[in-house]
């Protein structure tokens, strides 16, 4: 596993973190979504991708505890997951971050990083690694919707998998 | 609250230890004498009780057996004295005996054989078979049958072997031996089938034997009788003669029966040997039947001689005496506790009065005189004790109110005496304080005078020079307000080129926002395109650097937009405050101007004054010299005056200290009378008393105090 990944590098709440660049599917300009009204609030609501509506949420809020202010800087990481946690079928969800800083590529595993804390709240929180900018932790998507029961039942909404 | 002291030293402890103690422990000493003599007198009186019932007991046997000798006797003596041969007669004589007898079992008559020479008559008229004996004899015998026709049955007389000839052969052969014709009272003995005594006196015919007459007792008859005896003493009766029992009231069916035993043999045999013959003997010992203590009395049956034994266990004689004792001491008891009563009922009476007393007095020596001593409806001296207290706490509490209320008025006189005279003292020395200020005032006018005098002079000189100087100085100012008029043109057109310059930095604002999006977009493209390459693994490589290279080139073209619109913004900031820097000079310009004006008009006006003053300034000169000389006099009036209010100051001031004075002796007095607590009422009139008190005093102050 003690390879260099492709990461996106995003900003929440001034820390930075990265998501595996294979799992991201494009970055947006935040649009117009329609809000979800009830439900956890981290789950902003359903937002249009081409067509295909797909569930949005502020990482902000699950990362930070604070929703994303609004700037111009916020985007859109559409993410696409598979896996056992979907039954096999390919689901697609939209991450609203306050900023993206870029691509990049890193290693979580050389010497130096850190294996990163397990707490049974925190699943997604991966190994933390330092650069010439600072400290950078992996977030891992995946287990970021496995610890919602709430987010793994409302995908039926993208079922088709969104974008092919 | 007052000091209660222990119940062993305290008044009803007192009472109780002096009073109560002893009259109980007398009637408990007189009570435990009295019952040991009692215990005594009543085992005494128990034991004669006994012997009286024993010896009653003995005379009533004694009685019966006499009377059914009289009985037997006086069968003989009709018999002898001309009923003899008389058969039928007999016969009906007989059963009459027995009917009207009826302690008599059975009656009967035995004649010697054809002593009446009426043997060969045989049965006949009023003489049944049954009446007769062997060969005719006249032998009948009437005994009580409960199965025959009136329940009275006749038969032969029989000889019964055992008994030796007891009730014939024995009186017989004893007459005719002895001449002896008593009656003879047999052993108990069994005839036919009942248990009897017989009673037989020997019937005499010309001094020669003819025969019997007998009456028979039932032994069952002797053994009721004595039994009820024995149920009402409480004991056991035994009854002897000739060594066989007649009655035992401990036979019972189913138990021990001493009817049947000899004497010889019996337990009791030790103490019928010790009956006396004449009297009631008594003694204390073993009961040889129960093994336990017992009182046995006895006494001999003089008709028949029989021995009469009554034995009651001493646990009975013992559960009498307690019986009695125990009611003598519940007596005893109840008088002690009434008697204890009584006395407490007393004790606790006087020492809650005097208890009542105490505490009214620590009160009232405590000072506290507010609470009423409650009336004591009792007539002895300790009621009388509280009420006297009662009676000290109400006259002590007029006495301390109205050495109060005097106090009270006195204090506030006082205060009043001390408020006024801090009046005036405070006058006095205001007066006194007004006086040097006036002094020093004076003295400031007298110095003002004399300068002011010395200023009018050079001012004289200054104003014609000024009036000169004015005159140039208003031709200056006309030519600088045409200068400004100019200024103010040029501003005008200033401000209009800013305004132009300011349009132009908001056109170049909306070409950078322009720019700006253009490049977000760059930016993001180069992010999603380099997510692509990423995922074209190898073949995206060389992409990959291009989409870098975009992404740089996006970012240099953000920062340069924003460097141009920091800049845009600083000039257009710096247009915004030239503009609005030069609109107030403008205006700044504009006031100046007519300042100008005004100013140039007021010198015009400056310069005509000038002039005319400078003519009266001479006349106020001679004026001034003039006020100078009368300030000097009124000076020295006023230092006179200022010397006679200090000495006012220092006698008032005397007359203060005087009042606090007598405030403060007042203040102790007060203290004094404040140990003391009134009731409400008692308050409330001494404080009524002060208002009016006070009021005429107030008066008498106020009408004083204008006097000094």
């Amino acid at each position: 596993m003690s390879a260099p990944i492709s990461v996106l590098l995003v900003t929440v709440g001034g820390k930075r973190f990265a998501l595996d660049a294979r799992e991201v599917v494009e970055v947006l300009p935040v649009v117009a979504f329609r809000p979800a009204g009830t439900g956890p609030k981290w789950l902003l609501g359903l937002f249009n991708l081409r067509g295909a509506l797909l569930p949005l949420v502020d990482l902000s809020i699950i990362v930070d505890g604070a929703p994303t202010a609004s700037r111009l800087g916020s985007r859109i990481v559409v993410l696409r997951l598979d896996g056992d946690l979907f039954e096999g079928a390919t689901r697609s969800v939209g991450l609203l971050v306050p900023e993206v800083a870029g691509l990049a590529i890193r290693d979580f595993h050389a010497n130096g990083a850190h294996e990163g804390f397990s707490f049974a709240g925190a699943p997604h929180l991966g190994p933390t690694v330092a650069d010439e900018e600072g400290t950078l932790q992996l977030l891992r998507c995946r287990r970021l919707l496995e610890g919602d029961a709430a987010l793994r039942e409302l995908p039926s909404l993208s079922a088709d998998g969104g974008i092919g | 609250m007052a000091v209660r002291p222990a119940f062993h030293r305290s008044l009803l402890g007192r009472s109780m230890l002096f009073g109560v103690l002893p009259a109980a422990l007398v009637v408990l000493v007189v009570v435990v004498l009295n019952g040991v003599r009692a215990w005594s007198n009543l085992s005494a009186s128990l034991e004669r009780d006994l012997r009286n019932a024993t010896e009653l007991a003995a005379k009533e046997i004694n009685i019966r057996n006499e009377k059914t000798v009289r009985l037997v006797e006086l069968m003989a003596f009709v018999q002898e004295s001309g009923q003899f041969g008389r058969r039928a007669e007999t016969l009906v004589l007989l059963e009459r005996i027995i009917r009207e007898n009826p302690d008599v079992y059975a009656a009967y008559i035995g004649y010697e054989p054809n002593a009446d020479g009426n043997d060969a008559q045989g049965a006949g008229p009023g003489i049944p078979t049954e009446a007769l004996g062997e060969g005719g004899r006249f032998y009948p015998y009437f005994k009580r049958d409960l199965k025959a026709a009136g329940g009275i049955r006749v038969e032969p007389l029989q000889e019964v072997e055992d008994d030796d000839g007891l009730w014939y052969r024995f009186p017989k052969t004893r007459f005719e031996r002895s001449g002896v014709r008593d009656a003879v009272i047999t052993k108990p003995y069994e005839y036919l089938g009942t248990d009897i005594i017989e009673t037989v006196v020997p019937i005499i015919m010309d001094r020669k034997f003819a025969g019997v007459a007998g009456l028979d007792v039932a032994l069952t008859g002797v053994q009721e009788r004595l039994s009820t005896i024995a149920s009402e003493l409480g004991a056991d009766i035994f009854l002897e003669t000739r060594g066989r029992y007649i009655a035992a009231t401990t036979d019972r069916a189913g138990g021990a029966v001493l009817r049947t035993t000899e004497v010889a043999r019996s337990p009791l045999a030790a103490i019928f040997d010790e009956v006396p013959a004449q009297g009631v003997r008594l003694e204390e010992r073993l009961d040889p039947m129960s093994g336990e203590s017992a009182f046995f009395v006895s006494a001999t049956v003089p008709t028949g001689g029989w021995r009469l034994i009554v034995r009651k266990p001493a646990s009975a004689v013992l559960a009498e005496l307690f019986g009695l004792f125990a009611a003598n001491m519940i007596t005893a008891i109840v008088g002690i506790s009434i008697i204890v009563g009584l006395l407490l009922i007393l004790a606790i009476g006087i020492s809650r009065r005097v208890r009542l007393a105490q505490d009214a007095a620590v009160r009232i020596a405590s000072g506290d005189l507010s609470q009423r001593v409650t009336d004591e409806a009792g007539s002895d001296e300790s009621a009388e004790l509280v009420r006297a207290m009662g009676r000290m706490n109400d006259d002590l509490a007029k006495i301390v109110g109205s050495v109060r209320a005097a106090a009270t008025r006195l204090a506030s006189s006082s205060v009043e005496l001390s408020a006024t005279s801090r009046q005036q003292e405070a006058a006095a020395a205001a007066f006194g304080g007004s006086t040097a200020q006036i002094a020093a005032a004076i003295r400031e006018i007298s110095a003002t005078g004399s300068e002011l005098l010395r200023t009018v002079g050079s001012v004289d000189s200054g104003a014609r020079r000024s009036a000169e100087s004015a005159g140039a100085g208003r031709e200056r100012l006309d030519m600088m307000a045409s200068t400004m008029a100019r200024l103010d043109a040029s501003t005008g057109e200033i401000g209009d080129r800013l305004q132009v310059i300011s349009e132009k930095a908001s056109a170049i604002n909306a070409v950078i926002e322009t720019i700006t999006k253009v490049a977000e977009q760059t930016n993001l493209l180069s992010v999603n395109a380099a997510i692509e390459a990423e995922k074209a693994g190898d073949a995206g490589l060389g992409f990959l650097v291009v989409a870098r290279e975009i992404r740089r080139l996006a970012d240099q073209t953000a920062s340069a937009t924003t460097d141009i619109e920091r800049i845009v913004q600083q000039m257009q900031d710096a247009v915004a405050a030239g503009v609005v820097e030069m609109s107030r000079f403008t205006r700044d310009m504009r006031g100046g101007t007519a300042d100008v004006q005004r100013v140039a008009n007021d010198l015009g006006g400056i310069i005509t004054e000038m002039n005319a003053a400078v003519a009266g300034f001479s006349e106020v000169e001679s004026g001034m010299a003039a006020q100078a000389t009368g300030v000097a006099q009124i000076e020295g009036a006023v230092r006179q005056v200022a010397d006679g209010a200090r000495q006012t100051s220092s006698s008032v001031s005397e007359f203060g200290r005087v009042a606090s004075e007598l405030s403060h002796s007042v203040a102790v007095l007060q203290d004094a009378v404040a140990r003391f607590q009134l009731t409400a009422e008692a308050s409330a009139k001494a404080d009524r008393s002060v208002c009016t008190h006070t009021r005429t005093d107030s008066e008498d102050t106020s009408s004083s105090a204008e006097r000094p």
